[in-house]
């Protein structure tokens, strides 16, 4: 595996190259904000230190015949200044570029990935890996042994890291799942192109824990139940009945603890709770107990191998596999809006708590997290939590925020104190 | 802190209105304003990183390959055409392979000197005796060129070295320089008198040594006596 100067892309990061754009760039955001203004040469320095912990993403993307791939970057990353509008205006399929970036602005360090390369949970090693090298660059010290998901800089990459664990789980034996659904999807107008409008919410999470567990459910449960009745509302309110549509809500799933699996690639999958406007008036609580019984019953191993066996045998089938590259980027986009967007009407991402050596903790004011721009969805959210603060941003590539709108109205009308902030 | 009146929720203190609803917010006294959260202006799209070194030696040998190729088959081509057969066709392909061997040897091979210069000397040696092959030529290559090459190689091979091991690279070089140039024209005439009067003779070149003895002497003089480096690549800079 060292020997070797390229590797292949997994599953679910094939179908990004065929799909980016200069609105989808594919790039979602984690960033931290410290207490001090960030110092970028020791930020590059540790930048260069930890990158031979990662060697997977040392890489830029090639075209193959049938598949891009990724061939060892020969160059440095460099920290690169933020911008008014994050995840935009990368070309991350450019000979000799990175499919990630490393940004700061005042006191705030931002890491961009493309999805091609990992999802939220590989990103969030690579930061709270990178600020631990960089607060050892600056002279605070840590102990990294409380923390596994703070790799060290000088150990070498666990074999585990590069495998593509989609491949690994996937069982020829069980049978396709077919649940399609065309869902609604928000009629709004897109800003200009090379906009990324964010709002982030700062939510304190006594609170919100306090009226999630009021329903008896859990923190990404009442987040998501909030989502599709905000979607509901905009529904009643703004549309006629004939064209409501199911209001689908794209939960992605870390599949790392469920199948024990440490890779560095994607490994997620959505899950996809939803409710049909047009069976009749739904109201919070019973939105919030459909959402709370379909997640029990879809994060399950078995459950969730079945949705991994169809995506991964498409990639498999041989006549897939020896089409032409040329002819794969034509059909990708196509495949990718039958079988992703067209069945969603929203997406919410779940970081979780995110945790640093103690001795780190008054240093980091807050991390956020910004998901991927999406054109068929136009409107996208995530959260993680971070000492007493929820931060739930969303991203949307439209001018008009009405979703966001009618979610923050919901929550503060619940008693939610909530504090907006924006691009 | 600052609230939206429509919307409930609260503000940055520098926002002129709400982020959800655009509902105009009041701001009460300019002090405390908060750090901008973002810049103010969209970064412009990055531009990927130029070619480094290897990457630009690799792109190099590529241009140079095709390059050469281009006229190569040309010449076969007009040769084909105008006599029906490869004739002086011969002369330019290997004018072109020489080149071609001359031009990326240092391109690829820069780290192993010592090896380029090998490859030159056999390479400069193939290419002359091809040019006799072809030629049907009369022994010229065996008695003028091989001696001439070798001499030229050997002096070339002992500059490198003396240059290589002095400590302060500066006049010294070109005071070697100018004395093997003066043995070079030694080797010339014997290797010259050997092949046009079939005797060994040394008669001119001794004037060029008398003249290049005294100027190496004196440019090494200068060079001990004022030991400031001068930097060849700071001089021949392009």
């Amino acid at each position: 595996m060292k020997d070797k100067n390229w590797y292949r892309l997994d599953n679910a990061g094939k179908v990004y190259p065929a799909i980016i754009t200069h609105r989808r760039t594919s790039l979602f955001r984690i960033s931290a904000t410290l207490a001090k203004p960030v110092h970028v040469g020791k930020l590059q320095k540790s930048l260069e230190i930890i990158m031979k912990r990662f060697p997977y993403f040392n890489v830029q993307i090639k075209r193959g015949f049938f598949w891009y791939y990724f061939e060892t970057n020969e160059h440095t990353p460099t920290v690169e200044r933020d911008s008014l509008y994050p995840c935009m205006a990368a070309n991350v399929k450019k000979k000799r570029m990175y499919l990630f970036r490393v940004r700061a602005f005042n006191k705030r360090i931002a890491v961009e990935f493309s999805h091609v390369l990992t999802d939220g949970t590989g990103a969030l090693i690579f930061l709270k890996t990178l600020l631990f090298q960089y607060f050892r660059e600056i002279g605070i010290e840590a102990n990294r042994e409380s923390d596994p998901f703070i790799f060290d800089p000088g150990a070498k990459p666990n074999p585990g890291e590069y495998e593509d664990s989609f491949k690994k789980v996937f069982n020829k034996k069980i049978p396709f799942n077919r649940r399609q659904q065309r869902a609604f999807h928000l009629p709004e107008n897109f800003d200009r192109v090379g906009r990324y409008n964010i709002l982030t919410a700062i939510v304190p999470a006594d609170t919100i824990l306090a009226k999630s567990r009021e329903y008896n459910v859990s923190l990404t449960d009442f987040l998501t139940a909030l989502l599709i009745e905000s979607y509901r509302q905009y529904c009643t309110d703004n549309l006629k009945p004939r064209r409501w549509k199911p209001i689908v809500v794209n939960v992605p799933v870390n599949l790392r603890p469920i199948f024990d699996s440490r890779t560095m690639k994607n490994f997620f999958l959505p899950i996809e709770p939803a409710i049909d406007p047009r069976l009749g008036e739904y109201t919070f609580e019973e939105i919030i107990s459909k959402v709370h019984h379909y997640m029990r019953h879809e994060v399950d191993s078995k459950v969730l191998n079945q949705q991994i066996t169809r995506n991964v045998k498409g990639e498999m089938y041989t006549f897939v596999r020896i089409m032409p590259l040329v002819l794969k980027n034509m059909v990708l986009p196509v495949i990718y809006n039958l079988l992703g967007e067209n069945n969603y009407s929203g997406s919410l991402s779940n970081l979780g708590r995110i945790t640093m050596p103690d001795e780190l903790k008054e240093h980091i004011e807050r991390f956020e997290f910004i998901p991927a721009p999406s054109t068929g969805l136009k409107t996208k959210a995530g959260f993680l939590s971070w000492g007493d603060k929820v931060y739930i941003s969303f991203g949307r590539l439209t001018k008009d925020c009405p979703i966001e709108r009618i979610f923050f109205r919901k929550m503060r009308k619940m008693g939610i104190p909530v504090k907006i902030e924006n691009n | 802190m600052p609230y939206c009146s429509r919307c409930g929720v609260e503000v940055d203190n520098d926002v002129k209105k709400c982020p959800l609803c655009s509902t105009p917010i009041q701001i009460l006294g300019s002090d405390n304003l908060t750090l901008g959260r973002y810049p103010d202006k969209p970064a412009p799209q990055p531009a990927p990183p130029r070619r480094n070194k290897k990457e630009q030696r690799r792109m190099a040998a590529i241009i140079i390959t095709f390059g050469l190729l281009i006229p190569g088959s040309i010449a076969i081509a007009a040769d084909l055409v105008v006599n029906k057969d490869i004739t002086w066709g011969t002369y330019t392909i290997s004018a072109l392979i020489y080149i071609w061997v001359i031009i990326l040897l240092p391109v690829l091979y820069y780290k192993t000197p010592v090896f380029t210069l090998m490859a030159y000397y056999l390479s400069t040696l193939l290419f002359l005796y091809s040019i006799e092959a072809f030629s049907g030529g009369d022994k010229w290559f065996r008695q003028l060129a091989l001696p001439i090459i070798t001499v030229t190689a050997i002096l070339i091979a002992i500059n490198f070295f003396i240059a290589n091991r002095s400590a302060i690279k500066g006049i010294n070089i070109f005071a070697f320089a100018v004395f093997s140039l003066g043995l070079e024209c030694v080797g010339i005439e014997m290797a010259l008198s050997l092949f046009l009067e079939n005797t060994i003779r040394v008669w001119w070149s001794i004037m060029v040594l008398s003249a290049t003895f005294p100027t190496g002497g004196l440019l090494l003089y200068l060079h001990y006596k004022t030991k400031k480096p001068l930097k060849a690549e700071k001089f021949f800079h392009i």
